[in-house]
């Protein structure tokens, strides 16, 4: 099977509609790699609950495990470097658009 | 490509002097690709330059190389028609023109088969690019879960009134006096080891230096 391209990372993670999972995305993106406390001092523990593991399972994240959930580290993949990469870009022409 | 002054192409001249530091260009464009590659590795990355030390950093590089050498070969043909009065110094035109003409040449090229695009250098650099980044990201993780790791296990075996001054001293700040019992309310709240929480949280947020200076005095 052919990898999936950029902007079908991103919309078969439904990252465009769930607002949640992507912010969540981006907080581990954005760091390249974050400990689980750390995410919880951000997010609740439903809103962690419902997005790490979508995230684990559509590859744009993984997990590196320490003795203590807390100190695990969530680190992005190749596949979320991508979607990153199609996510700002997105966001990009958002705001041209808005502009025009 | 003539500077001020030039008096054009001069043939007797160009055989001479360009063959001679090919090599030397050749030299300066790979010096170039790899100092190239290794600062867009690490920009990518946003860590600490060790991790990017991997074989898929190799890999980009040898991937820049390959496209600034051709360029550099091809920029060695136009600077041997410079002022005759640079010609010492072709060999370092070559290598600069050449690796900088290889961004404009990158946005130029594509590798098409019947009139269809199939994938363009700039792909090729992109997946391999992100490939050493995701690649030095799990050797960062890595080499960061290892040193802690080791770092809160002996953490945890020091005395636990120690453990606690010291965690109160250097984790103070925001939680006040209360991050001890904050500390210990959290592990408990996760089922977990108080001690080895603590020594975990010490790990991660106090500088490596600092904790083994702590540790040898323990």
């Amino acid at each position: 099977m052919a990898p999936l391209t950029a902007i079908q990372l991103v919309l078969s993670a439904n990252l465009v509609k769930d607002a949640i999972l992507r912010t969540v995305f981006e907080a581990v993106a954005k760091s390249r790699s974050i400990q689980v406390k750390d995410l919880k001092e951000k997010f609740s523990t439903e809103q962690l609950e419902h997005s790490i593991p979508a995230l684990k399972g559509a590859d744009l994240i993984r997990e590196s495990t320490a003795p203590i959930q807390d100190f695990s580290t969530l680190y992005v993949t190749a596949n979320g470097l991508t979607a990153e990469s199609a996510l700002k870009d997105r966001n990009l022409m958002e705001n041209l658009a808005g502009q025009s | 490509m003539f500077l001020p002054g030039s008096d054009g192409p001069t043939s007797s001249l160009t055989p001479s002097v360009l063959p001679e530091h090919l090599w030397l260009a050749i030299a300066v464009a790979i010096v170039f690709s790899f100092i190239l590659a290794a600062v867009e590795i690490s920009r990518e990355v946003q860590k600490t330059l060790r991790c990017c030390l991997i074989p898929q950093s190799f890999f980009y590089a040898c991937l820049l190389i390959f496209g600034n050498l051709i360029t550099t070969l091809l920029a060695a043909v136009l600077v041997a028609k410079m002022n005759p009065g640079l010609a010492p110094y072709y060999w370092f035109f070559a290598a600069f023109f050449g690796v900088f003409a290889f961004e404009t040449v990158l946005k130029n090229t594509n590798v098409t088969v019947l009139d269809k695009g199939v994938l363009t250098i700039q792909d090729w650099l992109k997946k391999a690019l992100t490939g050493a980044t995701a690649a030095a990201i799990v050797r960062d993780v890595r080499l960061n879960d290892r040193e802690i790791g080791k770092l809160a296990a002996a953490l945890a075996k020091v005395p636990e009134a120690r453990l606690n001054a010291f965690a109160a001293i250097k984790l103070a700040s925001g939680a006040g006096a209360s991050v001890v019992p904050q500390l210990d309310a959290t592990a408990a709240a996760n089922k977990a080891d108080p001690m080895l929480y603590k020594a975990y949280a010490i790990a991660y947020a106090v500088s490596p230096s600092v904790v083994r200076a702590f540790l040898t005095e323990n």
